[in-house]
Order: C-alpha cells, then sequence, then structure tokens
C-alpha cells in the first residue's frame, strides 16, 4: 500500500489545504496520475501518485487543511484492506532506518507518511507564475524523487529551478523578472528569451490584476523590438493606470491674460523666472483659500495638507518625475523661481527628494506648443493644473478688438472630493491672482487667508 | 571598382597570373596542372606564359610534389602546389604535418615555409567515397597550418593571393561544386585578408556560420526563411585558421541564436569547434541550444541520392535554423 501525502511545498510551510480530489477512492490510477490538488499561503500544486493501482482510500476531503508530510489518501490493490495502523508504523520503521534529521522529524509526527523511495510523492506547480517563492523549494530532501522517477513521469516538470537560457538569465537580471514566475515556452519548459520579455511587458502594470482588468497581451512578432519598461516607466505606468481607473476627472478650463504677469516678469529681471513660475505662485495661494484641492483622497475622506507644496511635473527619459516645491505659497517670486529652477534641474538629473510630498500638481506643457491639454491627477492628489502656451490672441475688450497674450489652463479635479461649483470657484480665484500677477511679487506672512 | 562576373576556377586563375606576374619566386607544380591546366582548369594558361621552370606538371607522387614544394619554400620560392583531390592529401601528411607546419617554430622563427598547398574537396559529383571527402577538420587540427576555404569566386581570387604572399604554410581547399559558379570580381588586384569573416546576408534573427559549398546553400535557405519572416545572418570566416572570432562573436551577441553548418562528419569536426567558442565567450547572450547541422557518420556512397541524403541540404538548414529559433 502507498499513501500519498500532503506535498511539502515550501521550507517554512506546515500545513495545505486540499483543493480538490481528481480521483474518487476505487478508481484506478497510474503512477504519475495528478489525484489530488493542493494548495499552499501562495500557490497550487498537483499531488501525483507514486504508484499505480487502486485509489483505496481518501482520507482528507477537499477543503481540509492538513499537516505537510500527512498521509491524505492510500493507493493500493483492488480489495486490498486499509489499514492505517499498519501503514503508520511502516512509515515509522522506514523512518528509523535513516539516521538523519529528515527521519528524525517523522519520528516526532506519527502522523505523517514516510515519503522516501518509492513512496515519494511527487509534485509539480499547477501555477506556476504565483508560487515563484515556492518554485525553488519544489522538492524538499525528504520527497526528493529519483532520477528514474522524473524520466517515467513526461509531462511533469521536477526541478529545484527553472530551466532558463543564459540568454533569457542575463535579460531577467537586467529586467528584474523573476525567473521563477516565467513560464517558459521553450523544449522541457526552459525559460527563453522572449518569454522574458512578455513576462517584462506584463509586469508593467505592477501589481497582479483581476481577470476583468487585463487588457489584450501585446505579441512579440519577429522584427518587432521591444522596449521593456524600466523601473521609473514601471512607476509611472502603475501610478497612471491607477489614476485613470480609480480617480473620475472632470476639467475646467481657463483663459488668462497674462499682460500683468509678463509686466512682472520684466520687472523682476530675471531672466530664468518665467509663466510656470506666476502660475505656481498663484496657484499656491489660491490653494490657501481652497483647501479641498490641496489635498490627499482617500476612499473614506480627504485630508486637507496644512502646507501647500506644489508638484511640477518634469519631463525625464522614460518617464516623469514629480519634484516638490515647499512652502510655495509663502515664497516670493523670485525665491520660488529659483527654487523652482534648482529642483527641475535635479530631477533632469533622476534626483528628487522624497519630502515634502507635493499635495497639489502643476504640469506646463505650453514650452512645446500645446494650447490646452487634459492632465491625469498623480495621487493621493485631488487635482492638477495643465498650463498651456502662451500666445497672442484677439479678444473683445471693453467693445474693441484688443491683441492680449492668453494663458490656457485647464484643471483637473478628484469628483470625489470636489464638485465643479468649488473647483470653479478656485478657478476664477486662481486666474485673478494670475491677473493681478503683482501681489505675487511679495512674500507672504503668517498662515493663510 | 568596376566589377565583372567570373566563374570561381577563372578567378583563381587570375589570382595564379598575377601572383606570378609579381614574384618570380612564385611557381606551380602538380600532377595535370601544365600541359592539361588542370583537371579543372584553374592553372590553364600558365605553362604558355611562364613556362615550364615555373608551371611544372610531376608525376602522381604526392609526397615527392609536396616535398618538393616544401624544400623550395624553406629556400625562398613561393610554391603553389596542387593536390588534385583533398582524399589525395592524406598521402602528404608528413610533409605538411611533420615538416611544413614546424619549421617556423623549430628554427626559432628564422626558417619559414611559404608554401600554398591547393587542393579541391568536397561532396557533390557523385564521385564516391575515396573522392567526395570534407577533410578540413585534419589540417584544422595542426598548429602552424593555416586554412583557407573559399566559397565565392571574389574570395577565391582575393584570398589565394594573400596565401600566395603569406609566409606561412596554408592549406587552401577548394570545392568542387564550386568552380563552375559565377560571381562579381573586381577588374583591379586586390587582396583578402587571412582571418576577415564576411557576412555574406544580414539579419537579425539567427547566426549562420558556413563555409564553402555550404555558404550558397545557406543563403538559398536564409532566403526561403526570410519569405518566412525569419531574417538570418550568413557569415563566411572565409579562413578557417586564422578564424575571425570577432565577427561571429559580435553577431551572436545580436542574435542569440547560433547555428553552423558543416558539409563534414560532425564528430571531431569545426563547427564543433566554433561552437565551443561561442558558448565560452557569449554565453549569455545564447537563447538556444547552438545547432550544427553537419554531414552525416558515413562515407559518402557513390549513389546520387544517398549522398544527397549524407550531407546538409537546403530543407536541413531550414529546419536547423527553426530549431534554434524555437520556431
Amino acid at each position: 500500500m502507498t499513501p500519498v501525502v500532503m506535498p511539502q511545498v515550501g521550507e517554512n510551510l506546515t500545513t495545505g489545504v486540499v483543493v480538490e480530489w481528481l480521483k474518487s477512492e476505487g478508481e484506478v490510477v497510474a503512477r504519475g496520475d495528478v489525484v489530488a490538488i493542493v494548495e499552499s499561503e501562495k500557490a497550487a500544486f498537483e499531488v501525483i501518485a507514486a504508484a499505480g493501482g487502486t485509489l483505496l482510500k481518501i482520507l482528507r476531503a477537499a477543503g481540509e487543511q492538513v499537516d505537510v508530510l500527512a498521509t491524505i489518501a492510500c493507493i493500493g490493490e483492488a480489495g486490498e484492506i486499509v489499514d492505517l495502523d499498519a501503514m503508520a508504523a511502516a512509515s515509522q520503521t522506514r523512518g528509523s532506518l535513516t539516521a538523519d534529521g529528515e527521519s528524525a522529524r517523522n519520528q516526532k509526527e506519527p502522523a505523517s507518511a514516510a515519503t522516501r523511495g518509492d513512496s515519494s510523492p511527487s509534485i509539480t506547480s499547477a501555477s506556476l507564475t504565483d508560487s515563484s517563492p515556492m518554485r525553488s523549494r519544489l522538492q524538499t530532501p525528504s520527497t526528493r524523487p529519483t532520477l528514474a522517477t522524473t524520466e517515467t513521469l513526461p509531462g511533469h516538470t521536477l526541478r529545484d529551478r527553472p530551466f532558463a537560457s543564459p540568454s533569457a538569465r542575463r535579460l531577467a537580471r537586467e529586467l528584474l523578472v523573476d525567473l521563477g514566475r516565467v513560464n517558459g515556452s521553450g523544449p522541457a519548459g526552459r525559460v527563453i528569451r522572449r518569454d522574458i520579455l512578455t513576462a517584462a511587458l506584463r509586469a508593467c502594470g505592477g501589481a497582479p490584476k483581476s481577470e476583468s482588468e487585463t487588457l489584450p497581451e501585446p505579441v512579440v512578432g519577429a522584427g518587432d523590438h521591444v522596449l521593456p519598461h524600466t523601473r521609473l516607466r514601471q512607476v509611472v505606468a502603475s501610478r497612471m493606470a491607477s489614476s485613470a481607473r480609480l480617480i473620475p476627472h472632470f476639467y475646467l478650463v481657463a483663459d488668462i491674460d497674462v499682460g500683468e504677469a509678463r509686466q512682472c516678469l520684466r520687472e523682476l529681471a530675471d531672466d530664468g523666472a518665467g509663466l510656470t513660475d506666476i502660475v505656481v505662485a498663484a496657484a499656491a495661494r489660491a490653494l490657501r483659500k481652497f483647501e479641498r484641492l490641496n489635498a490627499h483622497v482617500g476612499e473614506g475622506g480627504i485630508v486637507c495638507k496644512a502646507d501647500v507644496h506644489i508638484g511640477l511635473a518634469v519631463a525625464v527619459e522614460e518617464g516623469v518625475l514629480v519634484p516638490a516645491l515647499s512652502h510655495v505659497d509663502r515664497a516670493n517670486l523670485a525665491t520660488l523661481s529659483q527654487a523652482r529652477r534648482q529642483i527641475t534641474a535635479q530631477a533632469r538629473r533622476g534626483i528628487v527628494q522624497p519630502d515634502p510630498a507635493s499635495t497639489f500638481t502643476v504640469s506646463n506643457l505650453g514650452p512645446m506648443g500645446v494650447s490646452r491639454f487634459l492632465p491625469l491627477i498623480n495621487p493621493p492628489e485631488c487635482a492638477i493644473l495643465a498650463i498651456g502656451a502662451a500666445e497672442e490672441r484677439v479678444v473683445a475688450k471693453e467693445g474693441q478688438p484688443a491683441i492680449r497674450e492668453m494663458l490656457t489652463v485647464t484643471l483637473a479635479c478628484d469628483h470625489r472630493a470636489v464638485d465643479g461649483a468649488y473647483a470653479a470657484e478656485f478657478l476664477a480665484h486662481f486666474t485673478q491672482i494670475v491677473e493681478t500677477a503683482r501681489d505675487c511679487l511679495v512674500e507672504v506672512n503668517g498662515p493663510g487667508e | 571598382m568596376t566589377m565583372r562576373d567570373l566563374l570561381y576556377r577563372d578567378a583563381l586563375n587570375e589570382a595564379l597570373h598575377e601572383a606570378m606576374d609579381l614574384d618570380p619566386t612564385v611557381f606551380c607544380i602538380g600532377v595535370g596542372i601544365a600541359e592539361r591546366g588542370g583537371s579543372y582548369k584553374v592553372t590553364d594558361g600558365l605553362l604558355a606564359k611562364y613556362g615550364p621552370k615555373r608551371v611544372i606538371d610531376t608525376p602522381i607522387a604526392e609526397a615527392s610534389v609536396v616535398g618538393t614544394g616544401v624544400g623550395a619554400a624553406i629556400t625562398g620560392m613561393r610554391p603553389v602546389v596542387e593536390i588534385l583531390f583533398v582524399d589525395f592529401s592524406l598521402l602528404v601528411m608528413d610533409q605538411v604535418v611533420n615538416q611544413a607546419a614546424k619549421l617556423r617554430l623549430m628554427t626559432g622563427g628564422q626558417g619559414s615555409v611559404p608554401l600554398v598547398l591547393r587542393t579541391q574537396g568536397g561532396v557533390g559529383d557523385g564521385v564516391a567515397a575515396q573522392h567526395s571527402q570534407s577533410l578540413e577538420a585534419l589540417f584544422y587540427h595542426i598548429p602552424g597550418l593555416k586554412l583557407v576555404m573559399p566559397s565565392t569566386p571574389y574570395d577565391a581570387k582575393g584570398l589565394l593571393r594573400a596565401a600566395i604572399a603569406d609566409d606561412g604554410p596554408v592549406i587552401f581547399i577548394e570545392h568542387k561544386l564550386l568552380y563552375m559558379t559565377q560571381g562579381p570580381v573586381p577588374e583591379e588586384e586586390y587582396i583578402v585578408e587571412l582571418g576577415s569573416a564576411d557576412i555574406k546576408r544580414s539579419g537579425r534573427d539567427c547566426t549562420l556560420i558556413a563555409w564553402s559549398n555550404m555558404i550558397p546553400r545557406s543563403l538559398e535557405a536564409a532566403e526561403r526563411l526570410s519569405a518566412e519572416g525569419l531574417e538570418v545572418e550568413v557569415i563566411d570566416p572565409r579562413t578557417l585558421v586564422p578564424f575571425d572570432h570577432a565577427t561571429v562573436l559580435e553577431s551572436v551577441r545580436r542574435t542569440e541564436h547560433v547555428v553552423i553548418v558543416q558539409e563534414a562528419v560532425r564528430r571531431g569536426g569545426i563547427a564543433s569547434d566554433i561552437a565551443s567558442v561561442i558558448q565560452a565567450e557569449a554565453f549569455d547572450y545564447l537563447d538556444a541550444p547552438i545547432e550544427i547541422v553537419a554531414g552525416l557518420d558515413t562515407p559518402i556512397p557513390y549513389s546520387r541520392p544517398l549522398e544527397q541524403a549524407c550531407i546538409p541540404q537546403v530543407d536541413d538548414i531550414v529546419a536547423g535554423v527553426k530549431r534554434a529559433v524555437y520556431s
């Protein structure tokens, strides 16, 4: 009689759950047949019959949690009487024949079956994609099958690490892909280069997604080439996907006359200062009055931040960084502009200070000629302001056509936190500050209005 | 350069004419090369132009012919010795391996053997087991010998000029099926350096290394694979000793898949040695085991269908590439 035991599929695991019996009592099984699916915390595994015969008795039903190496069923000849005591005794005897640590453990656990030699269960991972911690420990010393066993089980790969081509291994190192999580498409499940590329493509969304959230997978054809996501790209992809998926955005657009702002900049006599600085300063000042937009949004409420730290979207290679300008609401324009240029330059070199976290973000594509655009909110912030290009337009002024330098801004808000009227008031206030830019030249003392 | 199409055999003939014009120490010696102009007409016209002292017919006595060449080379001549079939070169192994290959080292570099041994080998003319061998690995194995196996008229001419100019003994193996192939050759004189591989076809998906008559066959396979979307890079090392590892390794690191095609029997062959260098130098770039498409482990049968079955055909090469790229 041969026991079927709960496999030890991880070093630190003490129990597993029987998920499903694929064979029923009385059914004939061949050596190598998958008789049951069991699952650890992290993955499901197949339990394979170590001997052919009849599945005499299922001892632990589906759903039961069982100690590893405990007998969950037994296989023998049809009609054979199932003598659990004898089987336990046999396992005791076999365990005591070897004087290593494994048998010592067996002796301490009389219920566990002997698992050496012919009675060793063979296991394969049923869900390789989620089994990386398991995969390297598929076989503990106590359950290692002989090579001959492996060879007689076609279709079941038994090994303690994935086979992978040298190229795949190198690429996995470079792209930080966990080889154990990759399904190999080469012969005998060998992980090859294109498997790593595919895995790298799939990893771009960050955390594993549920079935309903997956998009069609790209296919790498002959002649195509893959630009795997860098770490930064992965972060940007993940955060922006979350933003687009989870935040109900709405947008308000305003045209702003920046004549006064230009005049202020001339007076400032700093070639590096620009409209961006006026916009950032005005936004910061306006936010002091509209606390719901200077906030971090959660499921059950919003955190109105005490300070105004404006994040600036800075394009870098393979992504966007958002360094924060701290306490912008209090700074005068000259100081702000210098600080803005400093953190922007740092960000272009890849340096961003983690503190303080920005409370509102400004994104400026104006210098690149974009007249207006719809930005995605930088979570967990509540809003983002998109600046377009300043350009001369014909506008009506006091019944006459006039040429004014105008700027179009777009405010994106999280509708979970604020509504249109509130955002519109903010935008109007902001517009007014930009149009009377002179106020921004001076420092603001004390707390907000 | 002004190009015209020449036969492989005529390109070789031009190289001999040019070398003999240029250097009075160059002479040709072999069985049937003078009056008859060579069985494949490579030495045609030389006798008339350069006379019997520089274009010498010999009896069928290969060891003596090569021995004559080795001796002449030691004294400063530049003999081009022809052995009609590479199969017969087994008779001259002592002269080549024990004498020609060793002299430079044994004289502490004071002596040299600027000999070219021209011969012809390979499968495909229905000339049976004793006239169809691909024996390049024998020479490849011997330190002190250079080994040249051109696949095109251009390479044949440029490499023969380089071989004659070289101060070491050079084994120059032509292919019996290539003599009547045509290709562009410049009007002007030129030399193809020994040890410079040639990328006969560029491709991104797989590096295919082949030489001699396996080149046209591999190019045909590459064309067929291209129609299926697989772009194979075909590299002809042109000289197997010295071997241009740099070109091969650069390609392998790009394509990550390798096929080596050799007409000779696989066991103990040059393909295996090239593979060993690739795995050592570009291990981390290999996405698949190196695929070797080689001749079967058998003497070549006289029967044409069996002869074809023994050596790589276009279908075999196509299949080998597909295995290498998991297609």
